[in-house]
């Protein structure tokens, strides 16, 4: 059988091992991952005014991917395709001699904690980076040799990884990493991918910095009793106990993970001379950089100067939850592990070769094993209850901006048991939607509530605390989430029509609204342009030399 | 071939070595990782909590 084979057979493996449970109807809502029916493309979400461009250009790709795919089906593509490509990707990227390697590179980069832990917490856009980074590695060596298209593939694998901020900036980054001094247009259309967020926030009136007390909620985490930078060294570290696997807490993670790291050292040096002059040292600067920012705001010296940078220089809230950054260095411990366990297997008779290979092939899942099955059933499919669709219809109907009470960001729903997830009411509804984007924190037990961006949410949040209505002139609808987040004061209402009154959902029309000049928000939308022209070129060269070389 | 037998092989064994491992790592089970499942289990139950945490350290 080709080796190829064997790496599509892993990433299948996986894929089903993972995902098992998503065979089930309805829709994955952890944290962040918030999937809908049909996500509108509303300017709100597309090119965000009130807040941070985070979700940009994620949502406005679910928004145009549900014209033409319903979203329980985008989820499960784009999950499936993330931990595929991920698999496939390092499988063909690690410079292997037998195929057996392949299968540990991908099975080994296909079931990290990293992997596990941004499932949990629900950031698969941040996961489409960590998947195609392989591949945007592999497109740049191959740039490095000269090879006709590759500069495109790099920019199309750059394209993939960059639908998020932290993405864009990994992906450029990595591009860099590898770009050769004469070639200066691939990184220029790599860094032209990131125009969608830059010009979003750019043409916003939020202010691009943040609270400093966020520096210490989402540093990194320790996960047993190896510390932070143990768990950091394992690609675990996330800051949210609630996204860590239960595995990770044991007693010997910390012995499997400096096992790991030596084994590590041992494939680096065949790592070094398989790939051209120079690329492993540059690959291991680039792990060794994301590790240090992963750590940055858990080392007490370097938090405070993270802690000044949030509020001081605009955009630096990106790196106070460094543990994204653990990308490159994932990829490269992997590699150095799958040429590590080849080392070790030439140096054995054919058999027990194989079953070294085969043991390091099978190590992550049995480190890991509450990664399968859906994160131990934590990946659990739900159905929305029959109020959100009737509520969408109606706002369909007549579109105007909604406040979604109570107020809370993040909302724990009984028909959606164990996890909290971000207020499904800005995807659901085909409307800009006001909601609470304050953070509440648990820090054993204290709480810290961590000041939110927009400040049309603070206006209605401070018109409620003071026991007034929480419309004004500028708002068309009020939704009640009945089943989350807490009592709605009745004052709150005053003045309201009812509209809808369900057993989970309450709209209420304000009849006072008076719809304000429509907003177009050209610099984002100059942004989307610039990237999508570059994503259009990359497309049409990559097409074009495949052509050629038939 | 023999590739794809020692992965079919590999596959079994690993299928066994997981049913251990998930048994494992539940008797080793953090407290504090427990206390946490056991919070958010809790907030999911009562519709009439406070706004949610958005997670705990």
């Amino acid at each position: 059988m080709p080796p190829r084979w064997s790496i599509y057979g892993c990433a299948a493996l996986v894929v089903t091992a993972v995902l098992a449970p998503l065979a089930r109807a309805g829709y994955v809502l952890r944290y962040d991952m918030v999937f809908v029916p049909r996500q509108s493309l509303t300017w709100d979400l597309v090119a965000p005014s009130g807040v941070l461009p985070r979700a940009v250009p994620q949502d406005a790709l679910v928004g145009l991917s549900a014209l033409i795919v319903p979203g329980w089906l985008a989820q499960r593509l784009v999950l499936a395709g993330l931990l595929a490509a991920a698999a496939i990707g390092a499988g063909r990227l690690v410079p292997a001699r037998r195929g057996l390697t392949r299968v540990v590179a991908a099975i080994g980069y296909a079931w990290t904690p990293f992997l596990a832990e941004r499932l949990l917490i629900g950031q698969w856009g941040l996961l489409l980076c960590y998947a195609a980074l392989p591949w945007l590695v592999r497109a740049a060596l191959d740039a490095g040799r000269g090879r006709a298209g590759a500069g495109a593939r790099v920019v199309l694998a750059a394209a993939c990884a960059s639908i998020t901020p932290t993405g864009g900036i990994i992906a450029l980054a990595t591009t860099l990493a590898f770009a050769r001094r004469r070639a200066p247009v691939v990184p220029l259309a790599v860094a032209a991918l990131n125009a969608p967020w830059l010009l979003v926030a750019a043409g916003s009136a939020t202010p691009a910095t943040s609270s400093p007390d966020a520096v210490a909620s989402f540093a990194a985490r320790a996960e047993n009793w190896g510390g932070v930078l143990v768990a950091l060294a394992g690609t675990g570290g996330i800051w949210n106990a609630g996204a860590v696997p239960a595995s990770r807490t044991g007693p010997l993670v910390p012995l499997i993970t400096l096992g790991l790291l030596v084994a590590a050292g041992f494939g680096f040096g065949r790592l070094r001379r398989r790939w051209p002059d120079g690329a492993a040292t540059r690959l291991a600067r680039l792990a060794a950089g994301g590790l240090l920012l992963a750590a940055w705001g858990a080392l007490p010296g370097p938090a405070g100067l993270l802690r000044w940078a949030v509020v001081a220089v605009p955009g630096a809230g990106l790196f106070r939850d460094g543990q994204k950054f653990l990308i490159p260095y994932a990829l490269g411990l992997i590699l150095c592990l799958a040429l590590a366990a080849e080392r070790i297997a030439e140096r054995l008779p054919a058999a027990p070769g194989r079953l070294v290979l085969a043991g390091f092939a099978l190590l992550p899942v049995v480190a890991l094993p509450d990664l399968a099955w859906g994160a131990g059933g934590k990946l659990r499919p739900v159905s929305y209850p029959a109020d959100w669709a009737s509520v969408a219809g109606v706002v369909r109907a007549e579109p105007g901006p909604v406040v979604s009470l109570p107020m809370s960001a993040y909302r724990s729903y009984s028909w959606n048991p164990g996890p909290v997830v971000y207020d499904p009411a800005s995807r659901y509804l085909p409307a800009e939607v006001i909601a609470d984007d304050r953070l509440r924190i648990a820090l054993g037990a204290a709480t810290r509530t961590i000041r939110g961006e927009s400040e049309t949410a603070a206006a209605v949040r401070a018109r409620v605390e003071a026991g007034g209505p929480a419309a004004d002139e500028r708002v068309r609808w009020v939704l009640v989430q009945r089943d989350a987040g807490g009592p709605v004061p009745v004052a709150a209402l005053a003045g309201l029509v009812p509209v809808h009154l369900g057993p989970a959902l309450e709209l209420y029309r304000n009849p006072g609204y008076r719809a304000p000049a429509g907003r177009v928000p050209l610099l984002g939308l100059a942004g989307y342009l610039l990237a999508g022209s570059v994503v259009a070129i990359a497309g049409w060269r990559r097409f074009g030399s495949r052509r050629e070389n038939r | 071939m023999t590739t794809f037998k020692t992965l079919l092989v590999g596959a079994a064994v690993g299928a066994l070595l997981a049913v251990a491992g998930v048994a494992a790592a539940m008797a080793v089970l953090n407290p504090t990782a427990a206390d946490v499942a056991t919070r958010m289990a809790d907030q999911a139950s009562d519709p009439n909590e406070p706004p949610t945490f958005y997670g705990s350290r």
